[in-house]
């Protein structure tokens, strides 16, 4: 589990969606300030590794949010609060990754040193910041669509089921394009090596 | 279940996702196939998807900074101002046309060339307003230098030299002047000058019937007998 579903899970007043739902009834803009408070970190991330610009990303957040006052049934009772969220994410993400691609002419590539700057002082970094810098680069090597699955499945922790309702494809494509997307990952982390004195892969 | 399937299953039977019967299958086959057998022990080698974050005084600033933004689009959204609507459609529809282009002529060219336009018109205007007034000054020197009547003759600025002996006896100085001074040597008249209201050159008569004497204009001045 990582440090993400630690925080998000450590908030005693709201476990659950359905506790979110049942606030909601009572007060609606208390609600939603649990709701920001529960996914703003997830949905930044999310939207962080897949820009690689926090100021970006901070606008998708945000914006995320806002469309989430505007969606009337955003406390209903069957609704995907978790999947919806993460859906207009992924959706306003790709939008501006496309008109990126479009504008300049070049992939997706972007503000990496806003991240993950390779270390200037190998003597203090632990090996756990070694292994999260590495893995990273190894992500940012990944196409669009493996990296948007790998960071649903493994950082947001969303099931296979809301998987395919984030990304509109079947079970079945999530659980392929998953395997496909871990196999390369594999392939990459073996194939590079993190360089500790250059502080880059090499 | 052959290699194709197997390998498009691992991550999901590694995850726990498939069903005892699927589950069974996969590692009947991952056991008797050395490809698939290393494949798998690859995946699970992965290390947990820990990324690098930003530090916590960056974070900070985000969860600030989205919080302020998030408190003005809540009470706006509580006021009805959301986004939403034709107009907001409208004006969505035309952001996104502009966001994936790039404009033909870039910004500061196209500010110089409106800049351009509007200083070039404004001149235009004052120039044909300065010529204006050039043209009905023009139009009243003429009349002076023309030998009008005396009325606009003390506005006249000889520059020459008036020869006395070339003065007609009896003529109004005005006339002598406006006579003996050609267009060039004319200095042009201001328009206040122009404008202005020669006093009359006026005769004056001795009555002697009241004993008064009275100012008549040179035209209208009865004849006077000596």
């Amino acid at each position: 589990m990582n440090r993400m579903a630690v925080v998000a899970t450590s908030n005693p007043r709201a476990e659950k969606d359905e506790d979110l739902k049942a606030i909601a009834l009572v007060n609606r803009k208390r609600a939603y300030d649990l709701l920001i408070q529960r996914y703003r970190e997830k949905i930044f991330y999310h939207a962080l590794y897949i820009l690689k610009d926090p100021q970006e990303a901070m606008d998708v957040a945000q914006e995320v949010f806002i469309r989430s006052f505007n969606e009337s049934k955003a406390f209903d009772r069957d609704f995907k609060t978790k999947a919806w969220l993460f859906r207009v994410c992924t959706n306003l993400c790709y939008n501006i990754v496309r008109d990126k691609k479009r504008r300049t002419g070049i992939l997706e590539n972007l503000g990496r040193q806003n991240i993950h700057p390779p270390p200037k002082n190998a003597a203090d970094h632990t090996a756990h910041r070694e292994i999260s810098v590495r893995m990273g680069a190894a992500m940012d090597q990944l196409s669009l669509a493996h990296r948007t699955i790998l960071l649903l499945k493994y950082w947001d922790d969303l099931s296979y089921l809301e998987i395919s309702e984030v990304l509109d494809i079947k079970l079945g494509t999530v659980m392929s394009r998953l395997s496909r997307a871990k196999e390369k990952l594999s392939l990459i982390l073996e194939r590079d090596r993190w360089d500790e004195t250059e502080g880059r892969l090499v | 279940m052959n290699c194709w399937r197997t390998r498009q299953l691992l991550a999901a039977y590694l995850d726990g996702e498939l069903s005892p019967a699927e589950t069974e299958l996969i590692s009947e086959h991952v056991q008797a196939c050395p490809e698939c057998s290393e494949l798998r022990d690859r995946i699970a080698a992965i290390p947990p998807l820990d990324l690098p974050r930003l530090d916590s005084e960056a974070e900070d600033e985000i969860w600030s900074r989205m919080d302020d933004a998030l408190e003005i689009a809540w009470q706006k959204h509580e006021r009805g101002e959301e986004q939403g609507g034709t107009g907001a459609a409208v004006l969505d529809g035309v952001r996104a046309w502009f966001r994936g282009r790039r404009l033909a002529i870039p910004v500061p060219v196209a500010a110089v060339y409106i800049l351009l336009i509007v200083g070039l018109t404004g001149l235009n205007l004052v120039t044909f307003q300065r010529m204006q007034n050039l043209s009905q000054r023009l139009d009243a020197g003429t009349a002076l230098a023309s030998g009008q009547p005396a009325e606009t003759a003390p506005v006249v600025r000889a520059s020459g030299t008036v020869q006395p002996a070339n003065q007609p006896v009896g003529s109004p100085v005005g006339h002598a002047l406006s006579a003996s001074i050609s267009l060039p040597s004319l200095k042009r008249a201001t328009e206040e000058e122009v404008r202005e209201e020669p006093p009359p050159l006026s005769i004056p008569v001795y009555d002697t019937a009241t004993g008064a004497v009275i100012y008549h204009a040179v035209d209208q001045a009865p004849a006077i007998g000596y």
